[in-house]
């Protein structure tokens, strides 16, 4: 019995050896097993990467305050009377320059889109336009300008986010864009890490206002809490308060829950693929490994009558195919992560704008693409083995080579 | 005994192997199906052939509204017929799961422009009637158990009520669809009770409908109602419904590139995996084909017999995998109304014509070379 | 009707293995008559095979003709030879080449593409051409449903189909028992008695002999004498 696991070397050792005479079918499969992990890498690196963006932008000591029953930015019902009151709630971070009385970290701002024109692709898609406040910063201390200067208030001016400079058509420094019929000069640009932010413009909220008609209403008040923790208290403070009717949102679980619609669509879509695909791979493996065993009826009969068990035989046809699709699997993911890592997609972010973000292919992805292809290649090798153990000895021989 | 039997004798000389072949091909054409219409649906975006409705929105963004005064202008385009308009209504029914769209839409000129929307005439007529009535779709009416009669409550979000917290309705009527287009779990309410009740916006509308003359062009008709209004306060865009519903599904992502990575794979996959399993045969049967030969089978013959199997294994593979992608896309049209428009037509067919043709001959290339060299007697002595 | 049907006239074919040049045959004469039945004999290696095959049209001397007929057929393009071999010759193998996925009948039905006839004629003929061998109630088995003997029955029926001149076997008893091989003799003597058939075949079988009504023995590519000569046989070949 301790001769078992030396038969097993010896058997998958030759059988890979005489791999080069079955190389077109082996190719085929090796191939089957590469466009599957491959396409399966585009897709998901697709989600991730929308996925991390999305939740690496919510903070939590962050909190999104909309109007209430709303779930959208999109939604004006936050009226500016509420934003005063809730302005001197409890479990406000509140900013702390020498000299001066506290200024509570809170941000009232409003929101639209604008179709514009993309850069590089046909069509129009909605840019994220924020009218912010001098808070606006203070709130967000991960965004930082990088080009020109901050908005000045009162003036027809927009600054916008790295990302959406990029995405978008005639957003350079200097250039000016048109929204509603009025001018606006685009006098910076800003970063924010990668993150969704980064995908915005910022106008003036007063401006905002006149031009878009918006009256007193407000989109959304956004503030930091002094902790984590300080958001019960803060939406304590709000429910009781019948002046107030606000949704209240910790800024982390409004993102992971965008990211969650977003990116189910892309994952039903690359598992739907996947499967679909899955099952040419599997059928091409069954194909090939069959073929193999057909191939070498002659030598196995011969290994046999020498006095070798049928287990290192089975082994020996599982081995082809777990080699055959690890290197597959592995050419797949090495192939999707040199072509589609770091390259950079819009999709659908918050309420029907664009949010830039690059395509993630991240180890784990890479080791689920590995797992997959072995998982296709025991399967494909699995009947095939057990046929090659039932090869009977005497009419192996009579086979032809 | 005839040439068919002796293409299938090639074909069924292994059957295990042709019917995995069909299998690997199958799933592979499945794809293509699948995804090939709605690159093409992407493709043709701008066609304007067949259009008889249109649709305005505000230029800018998608949160604006445009001015119910824009339809007046409208209507006075030449080629239009009718117009009408549907302004979304957003808030939240019972706990806010299994959401569906509510719009608030004028009874007189809505309907008779929808003419798929099938409601009874009992319904419509209570509909201009009644100012809180409400009707549903089939599949919202199954989802949570409405029958006419009923009261509808909405929780607004961006229309609060002026003179209540929540909106109420009576539901009058549920309608059905003629076409597969139709959302059939929309809501749609009296738009004269809601601008007359809404807290703020009165006059404002999301969308205005164009019904067009039929002769018309529908280019034509959209740039001339965008050109009336450019410049203003409030521009428009015009667009018909189908290119209205892409500019949705664009925002998804750039769809066109992963959808080429995707076939792009597949068909380089359908190719070797025919080019392959075609060789192998050969190979096996090389002795046969000599013998063929020895019998007084022209050379050519024997390429030609080649080519036909090769033909009929893809063909083998592609009939089903791309029944199965039409049939696919039928049942995911009930779940997924956006899919309507994408269906197997001319052009996927051609297209799919064209790809059984163009892998065959690619996979008959080398097996044709070996029977042009096929030395009779060198194959028989093999024996 | 002239007496000699294949007239082999000085034919040298000779084989290449990378520097070597080997006469397998060399300057060789022989005549087939009409209705002979001529097998070949001799050791391996010496060119029995390669001259059946220059007599088959399956290959061409490198120098010499071969005139079937009074037709030379040594300077046809490769599309005449075929339409020849289609119309003058039928082929039975040592290892009989049916073709796995068809049937009996099928494989015998084979030859009859290359004709105008019409399907049912084609059903016709070849069900004839298996009773004419005794296996008329096994056309749909397949090849591998019948025992070897049955198989060559088979192609012979195949061979037969078309109605051609001449019959090319090719060690036709290898691999069959004595009685099995013994009834395809006698089969091959049948057709060759009752139906005029040409038979020439090459055989290591030393039975053969009882069958065939010449036996040409040859050694390394040149013609030995010929057992049971006939007075009025007209041939020619180097002796030892």
């Amino acid at each position: 019995m301790n001769m078992l696991p030396r038969q097993i070397l010896a058997v998958s050792l030759l059988n890979l050896a005489t791999l080069r005479s079955r190389s077109g079918s082996s190719a085929v499969v090796l191939t089957g097993i590469a466009g599957v992990v491959f396409v399966l890498t585009a897709l998901f690196a697709m989600a991730n990467g929308l996925r991390e963006t999305l939740q690496s932008s919510g903070e939590e000591d962050r909190v999104l305050l909309l109007g209430k029953g709303s779930r959208s930015e999109i939604n004006g019902s936050i009226s500016r009377d509420q934003a005063a009151i809730i302005a001197g709630l409890p479990g406000i971070a509140a900013s702390r320059l020498p000299g001066t009385t506290p200024v509570p970290l809170l941000s009232a701002e409003l929101y639209a889109t604008a179709n514009l024109p993309r850069r590089n692709q046909p069509g129009r898609a909605g840019l994220p336009l924020r009218g912010v406040g001098a808070a606006a910063f203070g709130v967000r201390p991960e965004v930082r300008m990088t080009n020109g200067r901050d908005l000045l208030p009162g003036r027809f001016e927009i600054i916008v986010g790295e990302a959406a400079a990029r995405m978008f058509a005639g957003l350079e420094m200097g250039a000016t864009i048109s929204l509603k019929g009025v001018d606006f000069l685009v006098v910076g640009h800003f970063t924010a890490g990668g993150r969704a932010t980064e995908s915005e413009a910022w106008l003036d909220v007063n401006v905002m206002a006149n031009v878009f008609k918006r009256g007193a209403w407000l989109n959304t008040i956004r503030l930091r809490l002094e902790s984590p923790e300080s958001l019960d208290m803060l939406t304590t403070a709000i429910m009781t308060d019948r002046r107030l009717a606000n949704s209240v949102f910790r800024e982390s679980d409004f993102y992971n829950e965008q990211s969650e619609s977003s990116t189910r669509l892309m994952t039903i879509v690359g598992v739907t693929v996947g499967i679909i695909m899955a099952i040419g791979a599997i059928a091409t493996a069954l194909n090939s490994l069959y073929s193999a065993v057909s191939a070498r009826t002659r030598e196995i009969a011969i290994l046999r009558a020498i006095g070798f068990s049928a287990t290192p035989i089975v082994v020996s046809v599982l081995v082809e195919s777990l080699v055959l699709s690890f290197i597959g699997g592995l050419l797949g993911a090495a192939l999707g992560w040199l072509v589609f890592d770091g390259l950079s997609m819009t999709s659908m972010g918050a309420a029907y704008s664009q949010v830039a973000f690059r395509f993630a292919v991240e180890p784990e992805l890479v080791l689920s693409g590995v797992l997959l292809a072995l998982f296709i290649g025991f399967l494909g090798g699995l009947l095939p083995a057990l046929r090659a153990a039932r090869i009977s000895v005497v009419e192996g021989l009579r086979s032809a080579a | 005994m005839n040439w068919f039997v002796l293409l299938s004798a090639g074909l069924w000389r292994r059957p295990g192997r042709t019917l995995l072949t069909t299998l690997s091909l199958a799933s592979a054409f499945l794809l293509v199906g699948l995804l090939f219409p709605i690159l093409l649906l992407f493709e043709n975006r701008g066609d304007s052939t067949g259009i008889t409705r249109l649709i305005v929105q505000p230029r800018h963004s998608i949160t604006d509204f445009l001015p119910i005064n824009h339809a007046v202008t409208i209507q006075g385009v030449p080629g239009v017929r009718s117009v009408s308009h549907q302004t979304w209504f957003g808030g939240t029914f019972r706990d806010g799961t299994d959401s569906f769209a509510r719009w608030a839409v004028p009874a007189d000129s809505y309907f008779p422009m929808h003419p798929e929307m099938i409601l009874s005439s009992a319904a419509l007529d209570a509909f201009a009637r009644l100012r809180t009535a409400a009707i549903v779709g089939q599949k919202t009416a199954d989802r949570f158990g409405l029958k006419v009669g009923d009261r509808l409550t909405i929780v607004p979000d961006i229309w609060p009520n002026k003179e209540a917290t929540a909106w109420e309705f009576e539901l009058v009527g549920i309608f059905d669809a003629s076409d597969n287009n139709v959302d059939l779990t929309a809501m749609y309410l009296n738009h004269a009770y809601f601008d007359e009740y809404r807290a703020w916006g009165a006059g404002l509308v999301s969308y205005i409908n164009v019904g067009l003359e039929s002769g018309g062009s529908a280019g034509d008709i959209s740039t001339t109602i965008d050109a009336r209004f450019a410049n203003s306060a409030d521009e428009t865009t015009t667009s018909s419904e189908r290119d209205f519903a892409l500019g949705f599904a664009e925002q998804l992502g750039d769809i066109g590139l992963m959808i080429s990575v995707i076939l792009g794979a597949v068909l380089f996959t359908i190719a070797l995996v025919t080019a392959n399993t075609v060789a192998h045969g050969m190979r096996e049967r090389m002795a046969e084909f000599a013998v063929l030969r020895a019998m007084g089978f022209q050379k050519l013959t024997t390429q030609l017999l080649v080519t036909g199997e090769a033909l009929a294994l893809v063909l083998l593979g592609a009939l089903p995998g791309l029944l199965i992608s039409a049939v696919l896309v039928e049942l995911g049209q009930e779940y997924v109304p956006q899919l309507a428009g994408i269906d197997i037509g001319p052009q996927t067919l051609t297209a799919s014509v064209v790809l059984v043709l163009v892998v065959a001959l690619l996979a008959v290339l080398q097996p044709a070379l070996r029977l042009k060299r096929l030395h009779i007697v060198d194959e028989l002595r093999k024996l | 009707m002239a007496e000699v049907l294949v007239d082999v006239q000085h034919v040298v074919k000779r084989y290449r293995r990378g520097p070597h040049v080997i006469n397998v045959l060399n300057e060789l004469n022989v005549q087939v008559l009409r209705q002979d039945f001529v097998a070949f004999m001799g050791p391996s290696g010496s060119g029995k095979s390669t001259l059946l095959n220059l007599i088959g049209g399956l290959d061409r001397p490198d120098q010499g003709r071969v005139v079937f007929d009074g037709k030379d057929i040594t300077g046809f393009t490769d599309r005449q030879l075929t339409a020849w071999r289609a119309e003058y010759v039928g082929f039975v193998f040592q290892s009989y080449n049916l073709m796995p996925a068809l049937s009996a009948e099928q494989n015998v039905a084979l030859p009859l593409l290359l004709t105008p006839l019409g399907s049912s004629q084609i059903r016709q003929r070849a069900q004839t051409a298996l009773e004419i061998v005794g296996l008329a109630d096994r056309g749909s088995h397949r090849p591998t449903e019948l025992s070897g003997g049955q198989e060559q029955r088979v192609a012979i029926a195949r061979a037969l189909v078309s109605d051609p001149q001449l019959l090319i076997c090719d060690e036709p008893t290898g691999g069959l028992d004595r009685s099995t091989a013994d009834d395809i003799l006698s089969l091959l003597d049948l057709l060759n008695r009752e139906l005029g058939k040409t038979i020439v075949m090459v055989t290591h079988d030393p039975r053969a002999a009882g069958f065939a009504g010449r036996i040409m023995h040859m050694d390394k590519g040149l013609l030995m004498e010929s057992d049971h000569p006939e007075p009025d046989q007209a041939y020619t070949g180097a002796r030892r």
